[in-house]
């Protein structure tokens, strides 16, 4: 049991460790220019793309746990395009111009906001806040996903089974995500478009699939079952 | 079913190590150990003996899941100790790749520290149900 006479209370330390993470921070965007510089002259150069990637992860991952949910969001969006460009699943050049002036834009946003403790910054599932139904057969995702969806505000209902969209319609959700194989053990085949456009009928929110793939045909397939895109 | 006392954490990021010790040592009351790399927590793992052990997924030098497999190989992880890897990014590629080394669980990252015992907590209660 911590001695409370000598150690600072949890709500003190979390701040100190936001301002210690703040000036890391500094750190990180000296590291991310002199990156930059590298990428000015050869953006196809593996290593600083290496790099980029690394800092980028790292940043995506701890700078929400700190209070700068802005910044993270938008060093996870860099870090997503990096990685596609790393597997050369996409054109080179993915990245946006002007990368690191929007991360920095996001830094400053984060800092001027109204100071909170690290306690407020997440948001947990506020209620009559936007209602997300997610479909996913798969229970690790299902519940990272929720996670995810819940820091942010969202309130998330769980199905495991496409087919539990027909039994409960007494309190429509704001957004549906369906993982499009969630239809139980079932082979539609030519059919999996009527399928879902007969189950989504009933349903005014707009849909999307969520898919490992995002081909042309996995997003023309996501139409044609009435969904407005795959996630 | 035994109360969730001790917890191992892997994670190569002093920063978030910090927080995560302040998170389930000082709010969630959890006996820590926190390493920094899966070469020092293969080596703490003897004699801790955690019940949990929280595995950062992308670190330098061994991963999370090549830190898992080492332990596995050596034989030091019994069916009674629960593994759950944190990650800031969750591919249903990846997922496959946990679940053969026989993980079901995954917090993601960005973590909230004051729900982060909680969640550990609640995901031990389910792992035992």
């Amino acid at each position: 049991m911590p001695d409370s006479t000598n150690s600072p209370q949890p709500g003190n330390r979390l701040e100190q460790l936001k301002e210690a993470y703040k000036k890391r921070l500094t750190l990180e965007f000296a590291r991310l220019r002199e990156i930059e510089s590298h990428l000015l002259q050869d953006n196809t150069r593996q290593e600083s793309l290496d790099a980029l990637h690394s800092a980028l992860h790292t940043i995506a991952g701890a700078a929400g746990t700190f209070g700068f949910h802005t910044l993270g969001e938008a060093a996870r969006e860099f870090e997503q395009r990096v990685a596609k460009q790393l597997s050369q699943t996409e054109s080179l050049g993915t990245l946006p111009g002007g990368w690191l002036n929007k991360l920095q834009i996001a830094l400053d946003a984060d800092n001027s906001k109204v100071k909170h403790s690290l306690e407020t910054t997440q948001q947990r599932g506020i209620e009559g806040g936007p209602t997300i139904w997610l479909v996913e057969r798969d229970n690790m995702l299902a519940n990272y996903a929720k996670n995810q969806l819940t820091s942010f505000g969202f309130q998330v209902h769980c199905l495991s089974d496409a087919n539990e969209l027909e039994k409960c319609r007494s309190h429509p959700p704001d957004l549906l995500l369906i993982d499009h194989h969630a239809i139980g053990a079932a082979d539609f085949g030519a059919d999996l478009a009527v399928f879902w456009k007969a189950i989504l009928s009933n349903y005014d929110c707009p849909v999307f699939f969520t898919g490992a793939e995002e081909s042309f045909n996995a997003r023309l397939q996501a139409l044609r079952a009435g969904g407005r895109g795959i996630l | 079913m035994s109360d969730l006392r001790k917890v191992l954490y892997v994670e190569d990021d002093p920063d978030i190590r910090e927080i995560a010790e302040l998170a389930l040592e000082d709010v969630g009351g959890l006996i820590l150990n926190s390493c920094a790399s899966g070469e020092l927590a293969i080596q703490q793992l003897e004699v801790f003996k955690p019940q949990v052990i929280l595995l950062d997924v992308m670190m330098p030098g061994m991963d999370g899941p090549e830190t898992l497999s080492a332990m596995r190989d050596m034989g030091v992880i019994t069916d009674t100790v629960l593994v759950i890897f944190m990650t800031a990014k969750v591919h249903p590629d990846e997922l496959q790749r946990y679940k053969n080394l026989g993980v079901e669980q995954v917090i993601s990252k960005p973590f909230d520290p004051m729900t982060l015992a909680d969640e550990v907590r609640a995901l031990w209660d389910t792992f035992n149900a």
